[in-house]
């Protein structure tokens, strides 16, 4: 899927969250348990029975008062990338949109189990149509790899909301939801995003669309399919048509982006002529590189 | 309606083709798309019937098929109406002087014309032959009757402007000549300014023959015209030139500007001359030169604005004859009166010999007075009163007293003398010898007074004149008119005739009058100009390409169905 140079580049991003979240084992980001971790948290009082070693003996000699001193446990974040698979991501040409979003899943999981967070995929249509469990090291990257590689989009449309309400239904603890898909959802992607902020999760979505989507080059007539629905249309496209459509294709990114940012969600909008190392960059760039 | 390309009714192959690439376009692509809500949105589109986009497409191959046929008639070029029923043409292409005016578009009229002649040629039907004539300086036949385009368009290209005067009257006629043995569908056509003689009848015959059409070129324009430049030698012998310049002002306005003359290229003179409209004048220059050359005279307009319209009438050019020197050798009895006439005369030497000379040069007088030499040497030889007969007379006897019998000629010797009712003292009866021929000036009733012998058949036997009287006894009147008879005999002897003029008309005012009121019917020019219209083409191509347009047009405006 990558070459050794992509990879090694890589392992110097990770994906940001914008709050700690509880993961399985220890890691390298600030977990919500607080505990044996490095990082000062808090003072809480001594109460009976309690280790001795965790209480603050210079607080004690000036104040003769027992105070424990906690520390913020690190550890794993759980990532979990859901791939639109449906119809309309084959519908580009050689399935490019399709194959873009595998390679940007792939990268994300990388980052992710370099980090030693724990990642899981979901490829969905209207519904998760297949699962990769959370799974935590590099080792895991190669099986990881190997889920996403035979993907190929479903024979099903786009119901974003029921796919993640059916993902959610395997995913005990929350984390970082990535959706990376064209989110050409007629019903949008609102009602989704709002089931996983309600259940704690942080998304984000990347967008992927082929440049021909946002403005087609091929100018006649055509009778027009809906990958989607099966839905045909005759059109004679010209150049006033082509410039209705473009700028009703913005306005849709400009509708996406803004369901995402009104609700904290962090957006991307991806086209597949710009190579997809630089999306990740844009993902990470707030992210301490070379941590 | 008359096919000038038969050959480009093969290209009506081109509407299968047409009709072909019509149902390849027909066909419909089929596209997958991601999201057809985001097409219905864009396009507000609602399924139409597909019969509506079915007629749509017909009416863009029906546009098509309009396109193609528009282009393939313009290409065919049919003549249609009156010029599609002319018959063979004859071509009269006026090529004169005035033809080299400046017309408004900065053209010359006779390329004007031409390019009229060439619309003519190049429209013409497969079927129909052309003759071109041209009316200057004579009348030419650049092609008889021809069906080669190609051909009558080189030759049309050769047309030179001349600086003639037309003669388009004998062109006409010609042309007429030729039109007759063609048939009643033939026409003549004239192309020209009419600047020229006979200007108005030709153009009523025209409007009266249905058989000649013509079309004038040019506007009316502003003219001032240098019409003559003549210049001769004084007549009183005196060896400068007098120089008379005619001008004309053929415009509207009064017209100021000087006439400059130059010999061989230096200035000589400037006269400021102002003319009214229509106003032709002379002016005479005195005094101008001694010298021999070229005089050239040239109009140069005042006003900046004055739009002098044919350069070519402008300036005139003459050659002013040297006056040659002369050596006189006076042999015979000293006459003092004769000997301070002869000095007297310009650019002349006189000098007494003794003997009369063997030869005599070609710049050299002998004159004889008083003593007749048996042998009058070859050359230039004055005998004044011969008193002996010699190898060129024999003389009879003195008539004592006599008069001229009539006035004497006014030319040669006698040019400007009347002497007739003089008494003449000293005239003798002469018998010219044999072989000699003689121009008698004056005669009296038994013998010549004055008279020149030459012999034609001796290559350098000179002019020999012969003064038959005693000039000193005659009356006095006669003595008055002495250096007058003097100054034509070393006038004469030198070759140089006073009254010769030398003047290059290079055009007649007929050619100069450029706004000149001609009453041209417009169905004559119609005819000449619908003959070598191309009426159909033109808008067809323009058709095709309005057609094309609206095609783009509604292609632009294609919605989804």
């Amino acid at each position: 899927m990558f070459d050794s140079e992509t990879l090694k580049k890589f392992e110097f991003l990770s994906i940001a969250s914008s709050r700690p979240f509880a993961g399985q084992t220890s890691g390298s980001r600030r977990n919500a348990k607080l505990g044996g971790g490095l990082e000062f948290a808090e003072y809480r009082d001594y109460a009976f029975g309690e280790d001795l070693r965790n209480l603050d003996w210079n607080v004690y000699a000036r104040f003769e008062s027992l105070y424990i001193k906690r520390f913020q446990e690190e550890g794993d974040v759980p990532v979990y990338c859901f791939l639109d698979a449906s119809r309309s991501m084959g519908s580009s040409a050689d399935s490019e949109k399709f194959e873009y979003a595998k390679k940007v899943v792939g990268a994300l999981g990388y980052i992710s189990l370099a980090r030693l967070d724990s990642v899981a995929a979901f490829a969905i249509t209207n519904r998760a149509e297949d699962y990769f469990p959370l799974a935590r090291g590099k080792e895991r990257f190669l099986a990881f790899a190997r889920f996403l590689e035979p993907l190929e989009p479903y024979d099903a449309a786009t119901d974003i909301t029921s796919a993640v309400k059916d993902a959610l239904k395997k995913i005990a603890k929350p984390g970082l939801a990535i959706l990376v898909g064209d989110c050409f959802d007629p019903n949008g992607l609102d009602a989704a995003l709002e089931r996983l902020l309600s259940r704690k999760f942080e998304p984000i979505v990347l967008q992927i669309y082929a440049p021909d989507e946002a403005r087609p080059s091929e100018l006649g007539d055509f009778e027009f399919v809906d990958a989607e629905t099966g839905v045909t249309r005759k059109v004679t496209l010209d150049e006033r048509a082509v410039k209705r459509y473009a700028k009703r294709f913005q306005e849709f990114l400009k509708a996406t982006r803004e369901s995402c940012v009104t609700r904290g969600v962090r957006y991307y909008a991806a086209p597949t002529n710009v190579p997809f190392d630089s999306i990740l960059l844009d993902v990470a760039r707030d992210i301490n590189v070379g941590r | 309606m008359i096919i000038t390309n038969g050959a480009a009714l093969w290209l009506a192959l081109l509407i299968p083709v047409v009709v072909f690439a019509y149902f390849i376009r027909r066909k419909i692509r089929r596209r997958v798309v991601s999201a057809m809500f985001l097409w219905d949105e864009a396009l507000n589109s609602a399924l139409a019937p597909v019969r509506g986009f079915r007629v749509r497409n017909l009416l863009a191959l029906i546009l098509a098929l309009l396109v193609t046929l528009a282009l393939i008639t313009s290409l065919v070029n049919p003549i249609v109406g009156n010029a599609g029923r002319v018959g063979d043409l004859a071509l009269v292409l006026d090529n004169s002087a005035s033809m080299s005016a400046r017309d408004a578009n900065g053209q010359t009229r006779l390329q004007n014309a031409r390019e009229l002649a060439d619309r003519i040629v190049a429209n013409k039907p497969d079927e129909r032959e052309i003759l071109v004539l041209t009316t200057a300086p004579d009348v030419e036949i650049v092609s008889g009757f021809s069906k080669d385009f190609a051909a009558l368009r080189r030759r049309l290209e050769r047309v030179e402007p001349s600086n003639q005067p037309s003669e388009l009257r004998a062109a006409l006629e010609k042309a007429k000549f030729f039109q007759r043995a063609r048939g009643e569908n033939a026409k003549v056509i004239v192309l020209s300014d009419f600047a020229c003689k006979d200007a108005d009848e030709i153009v009523d015959e025209i409007n009266r023959d249905p058989a000649l059409a013509a079309a004038r070129i040019g506007a009316p324009v502003d003219n001032l015209a240098l019409l003559n430049l003549v210049a001769r030698r004084s007549p009183n012998g005196d060896p400068t030139f007098e120089t008379l310049v005619d001008v004309a002002n053929y415009s509207d306005t009064t017209a100021e500007f000087n006439v400059e003359l130059e010999l061989n290229g230096e200035l000589l003179d400037i006269l400021p001359l102002e003319l009214e409209p229509n106003e032709r004048a002379q002016k005479i220059v005195l005094n101008s030169s001694e010298q021999g050359g070229t005089l050239r005279a040239r109009i140069v307009p005042l006003a900046l604005d004055f739009n002098d319209a044919s350069p070519l009438d402008d300036e005139r050019e003459t050659t002013l004859l040297e006056f040659p020197a002369l050596k006189i050798k006076l042999f015979g009895d000293r006459d003092l009166f004769l000997e301070t006439v002869l000095e007297a005369q310009p650019n002349a030497t006189v000098e007494r010999v003794a003997q009369p000379p063997q030869t005599l040069a070609n710049d050299e007088l002998l004159i004889i007075s008083g003593q007749t030499p048996s042998e009058i040497p070859n050359g230039a030889v004055a005998i004044i009163a011969p008193t002996a007969s010699c190898n060129l007379f024999e003389l009879g006897d003195e008539i004592p007293e006599t008069a001229l019998d009539g006035e004497p000629l006014d030319e040669g010797l006698a040019r400007y003398l009347k002497f007739n009712g003089q008494t003449l003292r000293g005239v003798r009866k002469v018998t010219i010898a044999n072989g000699y021929e003689t121009s008698v000036y004056a005669q009296a009733p038994e013998a010549p007074v004055l008279f020149e012998m030459r012999n034609p058949t001796a290559q350098d036997s000179g002019r020999v004149f012969v003064l038959n009287f005693a000039t000193a006894e005659s009356d006095i009147g006669l003595k008055t008119l002495f250096p007058i008879l003097f100054a034509n005999l070393v006038g004469e002897a030198r070759g140089y005739n006073p009254d010769e003029t030398f003047s290059r008309a290079l055009a007649a005012p007929d050619e100069a009058n450029l706004r000149r009121e001609l009453e041209l019917t417009d169905a004559n020019t119609e005819l000449a100009t619908t003959a070598g219209r191309a009426p159909i083409w033109l808008l067809c191509a323009a058709f095709a390409l309005l057609v094309a347009a609206v095609e783009f047009y509604l292609f632009c405006r294609r919605r989804v169905e």
